[in-house]
């Protein structure tokens, strides 16, 4: 089989890409390891204290970033390719609002972070996607009418949220942290079941990619592929549900992930799932790294939550792109 | 061939076909019309399972595809949408995932699977631009694309929602000129048409449609004969012969 010039060119830029995605994702682990309001250096990883500090503070808050930044990413890919709509991120259908709501609830009932919480932000983003994406299944909706009830979805579990608050202020201060997003709690216990969760979903995710694709190609074209849409449409959010949902659970309400990291990937010229969904992970993984080390270093010993590091570097970012960013049809 | 035997198809209560009964057969064209409304893209999907039928059957070179699973029906018939997506991938890309159907889990593409995709795109003079992402490609490219995809499938039957939408002159008589010669090549072509004119030019045979019923499926000579367009459309079609031979027919009011 003989291949164009173009063929071989596009090759090597995507295993460069690769490349340069996994080594921008280590330099961000190590430097998530180092740096911080004490800095580490490797020699001193086998002294006491320490080494106490890099186990449990560094080591789990490094993984975490990590594990949060490539599920979320990864699921803002999905959600933006089943839905075929660039602005479509796990918040859109109902993850945040979802995972807001059972935090509320459980600030309400006086149940403050630790595990608990964790479970309860990851079964509300779970429960909030599954039922716009169960209702979309069982009312044949179109891919519109499901970003609508995502977000009729969200209106309404906001305003429970909205409810509780008034009727109990507390529940508003405690659940605050949450919904602005960090990682400053992070502890093991918290963490293993969501990277346990994540590392499972985007396996599922990976080997899933070439469906994904075909998704792309419109319902119809896609059902004429064989591929059942529905039911394909109920599996890629219920996967981007697992993995918004575990990393709310560890990270809070990082919404910006989701919808700027795939939409830099693609500005690098990739298309197709079988490697927009990897290099996504790699980069948004990364990302939220490099984030969260700003935020634990501008103000150290302060810290400010990475929640709003990502939106003040997030934003601007997203906007270059868009306004710089080449791309688009040159026919229609 | 396909063959539909009194199909009846319907959203919810609304029934939008009323037992169809025909037989689209291997080496032809056929050429679905109709006005607005009338069915023709519902009993295209109908005809390739996509929409489920209320009553009636569909056979595929004999054998009941209602009730098959959609990747082995998906082999025998491949389906074309008007939809105007444009997939975020490069053409041979999209063309590989014609042969989607072949694969089981974890759906990777095999070196025969390249070297078929990579075939069809020869054959749809689509191998120029395999590299180039589809949005950047014309409309008329795209429709080779999606047509080099549908070979790929390698199914018996293609049928084709409204083809020649969004081309320009030039790129809808190649298109034709395409579908001919796949017809030509042994397959079954069953394409949704929106001008009369180039489906009487280039069709086998012409499926008409009105008001969810099949009022006629005959040669283009008999259906000009029977002046049953005109009466459908509200049209007077004649009949011109050019210089070279060639019979052509144009639509006047």
């Amino acid at each position: 089989m003989k291949y164009s010039q173009t063929f071989y060119k596009k090759k090597i830029k995507l295993r460069l890409l690769f490349v340069g995605a996994v080594l921008f994702c280590a330099a961000a682990f190590a430097c998530g390891l180092l740096f911080g309001s004490t800095r580490l250096d490797f020699s001193a990883l086998f002294d006491g204290v320490y080494k106490k500090i890099f186990l449990y503070v560094r080591l789990p808050r490094a993984l975490a970033c990590m594990t949060a930044g490539a599920g979320l990413a990864v699921s803002g890919a999905v959600i933006q390719s089943v839905l075929a709509n660039r602005l479509a991120s796990p918040s859109l259908i109902g993850v945040n609002a979802g995972a807001g709501l059972a935090v509320t609830v459980c600030a309400a009932l006086g149940i403050l972070g630790g595990w608990q919480s964790s479970l309860a932000s990851f079964a509300g983003a779970f429960v909030a996607v599954m039922t716009v994406a169960l209702a979309s299944k069982k009312f044949g909706a179109s891919r519109g009418t499901l970003i609508l009830m995502g977000v009729a979805l969200n209106s309404f579990l906001n305003a429970f949220s909205s409810a509780i608050v008034t009727l109990c202020p507390d529940a508003g201060v405690l659940s605050n942290d949450f919904k602005v997003g960090d990682f400053s709690a992070i502890t093991y216990g918290r963490l293993i079941p969501a990277a346990v969760i994540t590392a499972a979903a985007l396996f599922l995710t990976f080997t899933l990619a070439n469906m994904l694709d075909v998704m792309t190609l419109g319902a119809e074209n896609a059902a004429g592929l064989g591929v059942n849409v529905p039911a394909a449409r109920t599996l890629f959010l219920l996967l981007a549900a697992l993995l918004a949902g575990a990393a709310v659970s560890i990270a809070g309400l990082l919404s910006f992930v989701g919808l700027v990291v795939p939409h830099a990937v693609r500005r690098m010229g990739v298309g197709a799932c079988a490697h927009l969904l990897p290099l996504s992970a790699l980069f948004g993984a990364g990302f939220v790294t490099l984030c969260d080390l700003v935020a634990r270093t501008v103000f150290a010993p302060y810290e400010i939550p990475v929640g709003i590091i990502m939106a003040f570097v997030g934003a601007p970012f997203f906007i270059i792109l868009l306004i710089k960013g080449k791309g688009g049809r040159a026919h229609d | 061939m396909i063959e539909l035997r009194n199909l009846c198809v319907g959203y919810g209560k609304r029934r939008i076909l009323n037992g169809i009964s025909a037989v689209f057969e291997d080496g032809k064209l056929t050429a679905v019309i109709g006005p607005n409304g009338s069915g023709k893209t519902t009993l295209l999907k109908a005809a390739a399972a996509i929409l489920p039928a209320q009553s009636g059957e569909v056979l595929a070179n004999g054998e009941s595809i209602l009730t098959m699973k959609s990747k082995e029906r998906a082999k025998r018939i491949a389906y074309l949408a008007q939809g105007r997506d444009v997939p975020d991938m490069t053409a041979r890309q999209t063309v590989l995932h014609g042969r989607f159907p072949r694969l089981s889990y974890p759906y990777i593409y095999t070196e025969k699977d390249r070297e078929i995709a990579e075939r069809a795109m020869v054959h749809m003079g689509a191998l120029d631009f395999a590299d180039a992402p589809m949005g950047s490609l014309s409309g008329g490219m795209r429709q080779n694309v999606y047509l080099a995809m549908a070979l790929a499938q390698e199914a018996d039957c293609i049928l084709l929602d409204e083809p020649t939408t969004y081309l320009d002159i030039a790129n809808r008589f190649r298109m034709m000129d395409t579908l001919r010669a796949l017809a030509d090549g042994g397959k079954c072509i069953v394409a949704v048409l929106h001008d009369p004119e180039l489906a009487m030019t280039f069709a086998d045979e012409i499926a008409v449609m009105q008001n969810g019923a099949l009022i006629a499926k005959d040669t283009p000579a008999r259906i000009f004969q029977s002046r049953i367009l005109d009466r459908v459309f509200q049209i007077s079609l004649q009949k011109i012969q050019t210089e070279n031979g060639s019979t052509h027919y144009v639509v006047c009011r």
